[in-house]
């Protein structure tokens, strides 16, 4: 045990000058895909702040929105490489680029530093309506009852489109834009059930929503008994990890400063960034280099089969 | 743990008074929120009395800034809405003064308040002018919100229960129609200003992975946003207008004579009584209009004025110095702010602009959807939204307490800023409005676009077409088109789906008489001759 | 003119537009169509909103056209208060433009363009992209921008250009720009955010 501590504390030795060598030139742009005030855009300005203060390094979070993170991309691929830019994505980006007829990048153009965290994707009903399971779905969907299936965003509609023909049964899918809109629908009665990425967790601990099943990889932090899709003969993995690019000729010194930074604070059980995950979204994911890039080729995976609306079974 | 309305009440008091000091007096916590609400009241005050500007004006610029600072967490709800909600309270009541000191008023309600305020004033009464003025303002302002706290709940909670995709369409559907008709000089111009703003709304929105009509261009991925599209048709097309009055005009104006005090200037109990009457009616008057979307307080005043002169039997003519003229014109216009937030509490529609900035702030911050889900009395969970909403009316009602303390005693010290010349003003104004919405926005393109819209307000201007359908449109157009595709997606691709229920029928009925009578019968075209030009 | 043939104008634009709109804009610029078959429903596709838009704007342009056809000419007197568009407002909004423009060029490019001509000149800076959060650099744009704005439209309403304009400007510009910069650490003055 001694010899491990020892080892660290040697290893970090050796990393830390390395460390201290890479500045960034001038103020560290943070680009958002995200609208502000969401979850996604509070976790980056989280995440910068905790930055600044402990590498004292200056960092501006930007919204750059739109298409689902193309817009961010696009822009971010002729930023200057040299750790003043990175960008908060997730790795859903695979859907928004083959969806795109000519999104201007391609997934090569950037180095990919880091996961930070993940949502809580869950198929959520209203508990009155008494779904626990797909099973009870089903039921209700096979005595001629039309259900109406709400879709956060495109991606989420193919999926749910997929659902349906796996379950053998026909879902009326209705397009929405963004998780609130999809819960309000919800408990308004206008739609029966959505997939949500995690704004249903007061919904659900209050008991007027239920989670039928995950939509992650693994099962929901708020609901364990809920079964994944995948358990459920329905490979698909729905949620979506947040993680920060920057241009492809980045540096290894810095693409290693940043990573380790940006790492260290969302593990840091004291940091505001770490708190926040926590309690909106679970826990944190740090996924980086060969593993990431997996991630983000099962990404471009998976969206092909999504839009190609035939596969999962 | 059951939550009852009292509990609800007293967490929305907390909310408002202790919950985030920002400072403390004598160990007495002063919440962020009451702060805000009192910046916002003297802010309203000084814009109001600067003939120049008007309320929407600071709240146009101040809404990026109160964004920047307060960010978008439900903290930030109150003392944004509390800053706003002073400006809207006190810009009337700041109106008043250069009407009654000198002649000019200080926003357009304020018009009618010259006919009695000033004679008033020359005969040496501008005190006692401008304290019925305050009285009579801050009066119908408190009867509009116990109206707006009695009726936005229930409003709500039958939109709830009645109302699916296709009403909720055909009601957005409705209020255009009205507001497209009611505003400006011309019915059919001001529906095409309606019908401009719904499709420059769908730009860059839409469900495609490719954002429509975008030219290609990034920044344009979501869009004009909102803040840009509003604030350049309202305040930059006004600017604008402005700048080129100022440059035609020759300085040849006189200015008028200092006012001086001669006798009493309280207004006396007694005197207080007997306007009440009149300040009821007016009142009643300011929240009717107020409650309909679109016909604004000017429309307000010009009636209460008009109904006091064909009963007045005070012992001064009136438009000769009347106390009872100013009480009947200020009470009618206060009025109807209060009601004008009936609709935006209820179903997210604003009727004025005063309400298109307070929704504008809702939506940008998040955290309170305008709607039933707002006035739930969950007893088992906390619902947030209903404490939000409580906390916005004990700000409402705070705010009143302020301005019937404090406001004469600020008023009069007012009469200065009439000296601020506009020629300055409105340049710098243009560079203020820049700055802020490069703050919310981060983007020179968004810059461009807001003064691009400008020009489309000056030249709405000059064509005589109001520029309020089209905010009104441009705000509700994304919700319009998701509640039609979605209510056409969930009936399964029913085409008559809009008309399915006999509710929206009604509704869609009811938009095409509205926008016909009101270009066609002789009240619409009065309705229409008095409605603001905002 | 006439506010009827001004009105006349208007219907007509509105019904310039709208077709504009429907045939070459709309199909050129949406990417799927009115009505779409996707997910083996019928959905309505993001052509529908624009394209019933421009249809009533074309249907109101129309009726603004007729009527404004069949009104009386009004009387001499109303025609001053009617909509109307002088050679004088063109002329002010192409001088408004033209100011609006050379003051954002300014706002926009000043600064890079100093640091980079200062560079040439041997100067010890790198580039305004790591200098622009540093005073007094990044304040030179929207200071240069904005005095030129408000000096200039104040020469406008004056009519004559003064040294006392350009003082007053740059004064209040730079207690704007204090103002609005100090309490925000984070959001930068223009152009600084996207540089």
């Amino acid at each position: 045990m001694r010899l491990v501590i020892a080892l660290a504390a040697a290893l970090t030795l050796l990393t830390t000058p390395a460390m201290a060598q890479w500045k960034p030139s001038g103020p560290i742009k943070m680009m958002i895909s995200f609208s502000p005030g969401g979850t996604a855009d509070t976790l980056a300005r989280l995440i910068g702040e905790e930055m600044e203060a402990r590498a004292g390094w200056k960092v501006i979070p930007e919204t750059v929105a739109g298409k689902g993170g193309n817009v961010l991309a696009a822009k971010l691929k002729n930023e200057p490489a040299d750790g003043t830019s990175i960008g908060l994505i997730t790795d859903q980006i695979g859907y928004a680029v083959l969806a795109e007829k000519d999104p201007g990048f391609a997934p090569g153009d950037f180095a990919y530093l880091t996961t930070v965290a993940g949502t809580q994707t869950g198929l959520v009903a209203k508990a009155s309506k008494g779904w626990k399971t797909l099973a009870d779905v089903v039921k209700d969907a096979k005595g001629g009852k039309k259900l109406v299936v709400g879709a956060l965003s495109p991606m989420y509609a193919d999926a749910l489109y997929l659902l349906g023909k796996h379950l053998k049964v026909n879902f009326n899918i209705v397009n929405f834009k963004g998780g609130n809109s999809v819960q309000n629908a919800i408990l308004a009665g206008d739609i029966d059930m959505g997939f949500l990425a995690g704004v249903q967790r007061r919904g659900v601990e209050s008991g007027t929503l239920v989670n039928i099943v995950s939509g992650e990889r693994s099962r929901l932090k708020m609901t364990p008994d809920a079964p994944t899709l995948s358990e459920s003969g329905f490979p698909v993995d729905l949620g979506a990890r947040f993680l920060f690019a920057a241009p492809k000729a980045l540096k290894p010194e810095a693409k290693q400063a940043l990573t380790k930074l940006i790492v260290d604070i969302v593990q840091d059980p004291k940091s505001k960034a770490h708190g926040f995950i926590t309690k909106s979204l679970g826990d944190p994911v740090v996924i980086q280099g060969a593993d990431l890039d997996k991630l983000i080729a099962d990404s471009f995976a998976q969206a092909k089969m999504l839009l190609s609306k035939e596969g999962a079974n | 743990m059951t939550l009852s309305l009292y509990d609800y009440v007293s967490i929305g008091l907390q909310a408002v008074f202790t919950a985030h000091p920002a400072f403390h007096v004598l160990g007495v916590p002063i919440s962020m929120a009451v702060v805000m609400l009192v910046a916002g009241l003297l802010t309203g005050l000084i814009v109001g009395a600067i003939p120049a500007l008007s309320g929407p004006f600071a709240m146009a610029v101040a809404l990026p800034i109160l964004i920047s600072t307060f960010g978008f967490s439900a903290a930030a709800l109150l003392p944004t809405l509390a800053f706003l909600l002073g400006v809207m309270k006190a810009a009337t009541l700041g109106g008043s003064v250069p009407a009654i000191l000198f002649n000019t008023p200080g926003t357009p309600d304020a018009y009618l308040t010259t006919f009695d305020g000033y004679p008033m004033a020359r005969n040496g009464q501008a005190g006692k002018a401008l304290r019925v003025a305050q009285f009579a303002c801050v009066s119908g302002d408190t009867m509009s919100d116990m109206v707006l706290i009695t009726t936005a709940p229930f409003l709500a909670v039958f939109v709830e229960r009645y109302m699916g995709f296709p009403e909720k369409g055909a009601l957005i559907i409705l209020s255009m129609a009205f507001i497209g008709a009611a505003v400006g000089a011309s019915a059919i111009k001001g529906l095409i200003s309606a019908v401009f703003g719904l499709f420059l709304a769908s730009i860059g929105r839409g469900d495609d992975q490719t954002p429509r009509l975008t030219f290609g261009i990034p920044d344009l991925a979501n869009g004009f946003s909102v803040t840009v599209a509003v604030v350049g048709v309202l305040i930059l097309g006004e600017v604008y207008q402005a700048i080129e009055d100022l440059a035609h005009q020759h300085r040849s104006k006189t200015s008028p004579s200092p006012v001086v005090d001669r006798g009493d200037q309280k207004l006396h109990w007694h005197e207080r009584l007997a306007l009440m009457p009149i300040i009821g009616r007016s009142g009643l008057i300011g929240i009717t209009v107020g409650a309909l979307p679109g016909i604004g307080s000017t429309l307000a005043a010009t009636l209460g004025y008009a109904i006091q002169k064909r009963r007045h039997k005070g012992a001064v003519p009136m438009g000769q110095g009347a106390p009872e003229g100013i009480a009947a014109t200020e009470a009618a216009s206060a009025a109807v702010s209060g009601a004008n937030l009936i609709p935006v509490l209820s179903l997210g529609i604003p009727g004025n602009v005063a309400a298109v900035f307070i929704l504008i702030a809702i939506d940008t911050i998040g955290g309170l959807n305008p709607g039933p889900s707002v006035f739930t009395l969950n007893q088992h969970e906390l619902n947030p939204e209903l404490v939000m909403v409580i906390g916005v009316f004990v700000i409402m009602m705070l705010g009143n307490a302020i301005n019937w303390t404090l406001g004469s005693m600020l008023m009069r010290r007012l009469g200065v800023l009439q000296h601020i010349p506009p020629r300055i003003m409105m340049p710098l104004v243009l560079v203020i409005t820049v700055a802020a919405i490069y703050l919310q926005e981060g983007k020179m393109t968004s810059i461009y676009f807001a003064l691009g819209f400008g020009v489309i307000g000056y030249l709405m201007r000059k064509m005589q077409m109001s520029g309020l359908p089209f905010v009104i449109a441009y705000i509700l157009a994304d919700d319009l088109e998701r509640l039609l595709r979605q209510g056409f997606s969930a009936s399964g691709a029913d085409p008559w789906f809009l008309f399915s229920s006999p509710l929206a029928v009604a509704f869609l009925l009811a938009s095409v008489v509205v926008a016909f009578t009101m270009s066609r019968n002789p009240i619409g075209k009065t309705i229409i001759k008095n409605a603001d030009p905002e | 003119m006439s506010a009827r043939s001004w009105n006349l104008a208007l219907g007509l634009v509105c019904v310039a537009f709208a077709l504009l709109a429907v045939f070459v804009w709309i199909p050129h610029d949406v990417s799927s169509g009115v009505i779409v078959q996707e997910r083996g429903q019928t959905n309505v596709g993001d052509a529908m909103a624009p394209t019933a838009w421009c249809y009533a704007l074309g249907a109101l342009g129309l009726l603004l056209v007729l009527t404004s056809w069949r009104s009386r000419p009004a009387a001499k007197s109303a025609v001053a208060s009617g909509p109307r568009i002088t050679a004088a407002n063109v002329r002010f909004l192409a001088l408004l433009i033209f100011m609006l423009v050379v003051s954002l060029v300014l706002m926009r490019y000043a600064g890079p363009v100093l640091v980079a001509l200062l560079h040439a000149l041997g100067a010890n800076v790198t580039d305004y992209r790591s200098l622009r959060d540093a005073i007094p650099w990044k304040y030179l744009g929207f200071v240069i921008g904005g005095t030129t704005l408000v000096a200039g439209l104040l020469a406008l309403i004056e009519g004559r250009i003064r040294t006392r304009q350009i003082l007053l400007a740059l004064i209040a510009v730079i207690v704007i720009a204090l103002i609005v910069d100090l309490p925000f650490k984070h959001l930068p003055l223009p152009p600084n955010n996207e540089l």
